[in-house]
């Protein structure tokens, strides 16, 4: 493998594990629910950059692992993640034209539509949770990406990945 | 959809998914990491009077504990000897503990799972009981090479068979996913249960062994024209603040309904320990 392609497959798996190690992070009790879909964020600014090199199968992985973490019913997470990717390819070429600000509230839905999936997905195996978990880490993700969108796309390009 | 399908129903399937849990090690260990600084960071900046307090306390503390055991030892051998007498089985031995360290605590409010250290490498096995210094905490969910995941006894698809220490009336304490509180179900209203009454592990159900703390009775309700009282208990573990466990190998306790030569063995264990008292 040569220096220029393995450095931009060393980044994005780097991201990915620290987005995985995010989630399982010690908070205090207040701030779990507050707690942004890391995984989801980061597999969104990949999309933005590189939206052909993201597919199906690197998001059913993505939520493969992301179920194995949280110990859920293998699948959950990555029908989930297949779903929420399946609308930013359909939502491609109309987010291309917007703003930051707008693709926050962009992931905000994105997040809603996450959990929504979750919370249906979860019931429907026969384990309840409460609806508290939609709307906080929606909040917290589109100021997630307000925040790490732009750092990341300079490390992008800085990794040679843009 | 399918893959969904398999993981609940298969018993076959959890051996893929135990060697593939292999992977989330590393990641609760990273995570782990701030944790393990504050606690050299608290450590380190301890003077050395506080440590020598410290030292007092857990030397007297420990007199105190060992003169109790001694207590214990003739006790459970007393025990052993009447069970015997009365033809009936022994219910305590000695189970092997061994320590374990809390690497993990499941990210989802609605959860409360903890991720330890030890897996099957160390013989951690699917519904080993695990405790810690104040009492029961819960009982091991998956296990991978290295790490074991706990569901706790609060989470709200665990329940536990018990029993009160007073007056050995039989309950089951159900987790409603709140860390301070238990409901017991089913009691009926003329039960003598009182506020205060230690519940304790039955061994019905042969999962958990016989005896260990599990709650405190803090709340006993009779509502007009209900069927049952409605009772609340407090978790006498630590649940969401030990940072160690003890993980409990009882292949020579034997529960009610166990193997004929372990019970054998146990008594012959128990009667010696007895002579050797007497």
């Amino acid at each position: 493998m040569s220096q220029s392609s393995f450095r931009p497959i060393f980044f994005s798996f780097m991201c990915f594990s620290m987005a995985l190690v995010l989630t399982v992070i010690g908070l205090p009790d207040w701030m779990d629910q507050w707690r942004p879909l890391w995984l989801l964020l980061v597999m969104f600014i990949w999309f933005s950059a590189l939206p052909n090199n993201v597919g199906l199968v690197a998001a059913f992985f993505a939520g493969l692992t992301l179920d194995l973490l949280l110990g859920d019913p293998l699948g959950v997470n990555a029908l989930c993640f297949c779903v929420a990717l399946l609308i930013c390819h359909f939502q491609y070429l109309r987010l291309k034209r917007r703003t930051q600000l707008q693709r926050a509230w962009f992931v905000a839905a994105l997040v809603v539509i996450y959990q929504t999936c979750y919370l249906f997905l979860q019931s429907a195996v026969g384990s309840e949770m409460s609806f508290s978990i939609i709307f906080a880490p929606a909040l917290t993700s589109c100021i997630g990406w307000l925040l790490f969108s732009v750092p990341m796309s300079r490390l992008q390009r800085h990794f040679g990945v843009i | 959809m399918a893959l969904m399908m398999v993981d609940i129903n298969s018993s076959e399937f959890k051996s893929v998914r135990s060697f593939a849990n292999i992977i989330i090690g590393p990641f609760y260990r990273i995570a782990d990491i701030p944790e393990l600084i504050t606690e050299l960071g608290n450590s380190a900046v301890r003077s050395r009077q506080e440590i020598i307090d410290e030292n007092q306390r857990l030397k007297s503390a420990v007199t105190v504990l060992s003169g109790r055991t001694q207590r214990m030892a003739s006790l459970v051998a007393e025990n052993g000897r009447l069970r015997a007498l009365l033809n009936s089985t022994a219910l305590v031995a000695d189970d092997d503990l061994v320590i374990a360290e809390i690497i993990g605590v499941s990210p989802q409010l609605d959860k409360h799972h903890i991720i330890l250290n030890k897996g099957s490498e160390a013989g951690v096995y699917e519904g080993q009981p695990v405790l810690d210094a104040d009492g029961l905490i819960g009982q091991v969910l998956e296990v991978s090479l290295f790490t074991s995941r706990v569901i706790l006894v609060t989470d709200q698809s665990h329940a536990v068979p018990a029993q009160l220490n007073r007056n050995g009336l039989r309950v089951v304490a159900e987790g409603i996913g709140n860390y301070g509180l238990l409901i017991l179900s089913h009691v009926a209203l003329t039960a003598d249960i009182q506020v205060g009454d230690l519940l304790v592990s039955s061994g019905l159900g042969g999962r958990f062994p016989i005896g260990y703390p599990i709650a405190m009775v803090s709340e006993v309700e009779r509502s007009e024209g209900g069927a049952f009282l409605t009772v609340k208990a407090i978790p006498e573990a630590k649940l969401n603040r030990s940072r160690h466990v003890l993980l409990v190998f009882d292949d020579q306790s034997v529960s009610v309904g166990g193997k004929a030569s372990a019970i054998t063995k146990s008594i012959d264990h128990l009667m010696s320990g007895a002579d050797v008292s007497e």
